[in-house]
């Protein structure tokens, strides 16, 4: 095995755990274990009767719920596999620090290491908002620079030799404009606010509905209380689900524009298509969600699908960073 | 490697791609409620539908080897090329075919299967082997095998023809000739050195370029019956205006410009034109919303 096998393997990994992270949440088995590293004192979860009772004992506000702790637990696995991974990665590269430079596993590692900490938070700071946002956030950083050392280690994945329809400024851009997005339907999870309005496009039937931007966009409530299916009013909610939907428009508009620009050149006409299928995919995936209530394997898709589209596009901006016209 | 990728440009990727794409939409459109126990039936029937189309592509090839010689966009294809034997070919036809069609009998079902068979034998045999050498309207009178995809897509998930999967049909139909006779103008001089009757060969370009705003007119209209049967809603109906707007414009200018590049252009942006409109369908179908037109002919009619 090649040092790139490993880290595509690591990104494959990554893609994984995110998506099944966002099943977990979506599955409302984020506080399925409410202790950490453990669950309910096991390393894996209490499955003897014995050990049930003893763990409804310890935990008397959270009684066991199996059908949650795997899913956490699992979670917590594949996470720790993808940590030993980027271990390896580092590892391997300082071994061999006279050939290639070994900066960018340590950054991922450390990266992996506050996810760590953001995943034991989100279980002892019951489900705070800002900190379920952060948590997905640095998963998707840690696939976007997996991808990116994954793209730098292989050889073969030849930069654009002109890219000059798509500059490195608008690559950027969208990618800003896709992570933005990703935020605010972090934000809109985590606050439980996916349901807050029903229909597309208008909301509870209005256009504009009576929005509370300053409540919905606190992110410093203080910690202590539970926060699983959330504690922001109505129009709070609403004004995130909006700003998700307003930000749906720039993202949707821009990443046209920049497809468009993409389909001109032959070389780059595979990503324009790839990006297309993505978008659209998306945005259906996104109006069955507030259409149809949140069926949860769409739900899960909309997550694995915002990762593929962030995904795609860190592997156009290293392809048109690196290209000679550039 | 290289005889592997050779059988894998036999099946045509590119038009697969597309044909699946409309069969998938077919599919997600019959349904009212987004899918979830019904993935199984749609992965089995993309995969048939996936096989047959491959297979009617490898039938075409073999079909078409001698014209494919003479003209130049078709040269380095495996056949005239001398990359694979005939034998091959044929077999490799075969395999695909019968298993794709195995496939939907067993795991779809028998509509589905007879109707993904008959549009096999309309493009591979009737419009390759017959209509295509005969006639300047071969295009629009094979156009029907390719455009039924999406009926197939339908029958899969509901095993019946209702009038809106034949509403999809009729938009790919109409779609087709000015699709085609685009990509003709173009290629003019490769169809008439290999003595194939396409319309700007046998009646010039100019008369090419009005039947194409003609079609355009007609598939403009046609593309307006999903919204009047209220099948779909108002963000359809922007979709298809917007969209056949710029398409009829580029014919106007076409027809004025006799430019080939710009009939390159037009024909690029045919393909488009299909893969939005249907991606518009599609996002219109899970809105709910902006269906003002009262719901019509929903009874089957196969």
């Amino acid at each position: 095995m090649k040092y790139k096998h490993l880290t595509w393997m690591a990104v494959a990994l990554a893609l994984c755990v995110i998506v099944f992270g966002a099943f977990v949440r979506l599955s409302d088995a984020g506080l399925g274990c409410p202790d950490w590293p453990g669950c309910y004192g096991h390393i894996t979860w209490p499955t003897a009767d014995v050990d049930v009772i003893k763990a409804n004992e310890a935990f008397p506000e959270r009684a066991v719920e199996i059908h949650k702790a795997w899913k956490e637990v699992g979670h917590r696995i594949l996470a720790g596999i993808l940590g030993l991974m980027v271990l390896a990665l580092f590892i391997w590269a300082f071994r061999k620090r006279h050939l290639m430079s070994a900066r960018l596993p340590f950054i991922i590692g450390l990266v992996i290491t506050f996810q760590a900490a953001l995943g034991m938070w989100t279980v002892t700071l019951q489900l705070h908002p800002s900190i379920v946002m952060s948590h997905l956030l640095g998963g998707l950083l840690t696939l976007s620079l997996l991808t990116w050392l994954a793209c730098r280690e292989t050889p073969e994945l030849k930069p654009y030799r002109y890219a000059g329809h798509v500059t490195v400024k608008m690559v950027s851009l969208a990618l800003f404009l896709v992570a933005l997005q990703i935020a605010l339907g972090g934000w809109t999870s985590a606050n439980y606010a996916a349901l807050a309005c029903t229909g597309f496009p208008q909301c509870n039937g209005q256009w504009w509905p009576n929005m509370d931007f300053i409540q919905g966009f606190n992110l410093f409530r203080e910690f202590g209380p539970n926060y699983e299916f959330g504690v922001k009013d109505g129009p709070a909610r609403i004004a995130i689900q909006m700003t998700h939907r307003m930000g749906f428009i720039l993202v949707t508009l821009y990443l046209s524009w920049l497809i468009h620009r993409l389909t001109r050149n032959r070389e780059l006409l595979p990503m324009a298509v790839s990006l297309g299928l993505l978008l659209v995919l998306q945005i259906i995936l996104g109006i069955v969600n507030v259409t149809f209530s949140l069926p949860l394997t769409v739900a899960v898709m909309h997550n694995a699908v915002a990762a593929l589209l962030l995904f795609n596009l860190v592997i156009l901006l290293y392809k048109t960073r690196q290209s000679a016209y550039n | 490697m290289n005889r592997i990728k050779q059988y894998f440009a036999l099946t045509k990727p590119g038009v697969v791609i597309l044909i699946l794409f409309t069969a998938f939409v077919g599919m997600l459109l019959s349904m009212r409620n987004f899918p979830e126990s019904e993935w199984v039936v749609i992965l089995w029937g993309l995969l048939g539908i996936a096989l047959s189309a491959g297979g009617a592509a490898a039938i075409n090839h073999w079909a078409d080897q001698k014209a494919d010689k003479i003209m130049l966009r078709t040269q380095h294809r495996p056949l005239p090329s001398g990359g694979l034997k005939t034998v091959n070919v044929l077999t490799f036809a075969a395999i695909l075919s019968i298993s794709g069609t195995f496939i939907l009998v067993y795991f779809v079902n028998v509509l589905t299967a007879v109707l993904t068979f008959l549009s096999l034998v309309g493009y591979a045999f009737v419009y390759t082997m017959f209509l295509k050498r005969v006639t300047p309207q071969n295009i629009v009178i094979g156009g029907l095998a390719g455009a039924t995809p999406p009926v197939l897509g339908w029958t899969t998930v509901t095993g019946q023809v209702t009038p809106d999967a034949l509403l999809l049909l009729a938009i790919i139909y109409v779609w087709t000739p000015p699709h085609f006779w685009a990509l003709a103008i173009f290629r003019k001089e490769d169809y008439k050195n290999a003595h194939i009757p396409m319309l700007p060969v046998t009646h010039g370009v100019a008369f090419t370029e009005l039947h194409i705003i003609f079609y355009t007119i007609l598939l403009f209209i046609v593309t307006l019956f999903p919204f009047m049967t209220g099948m779909s809603g108002l963000v359809y109906l922007a979709g298809a205006i917007i969209l056949g707007g710029k398409f009829l414009w580029m014919t106007f200018q076409l027809k004025k410009t006799q430019s080939p590049l710009l009939a390159w252009q037009t024909f690029k942006y045919s393909i488009w034109y299909l893969m939005l409109l249907f991606a518009f369908l599609l996002v219109d179908h899970y809105m709910l919303w902006g269906d003002i037109m009262p719901r019509l002919f929903q009874e089957p009619v196969m």
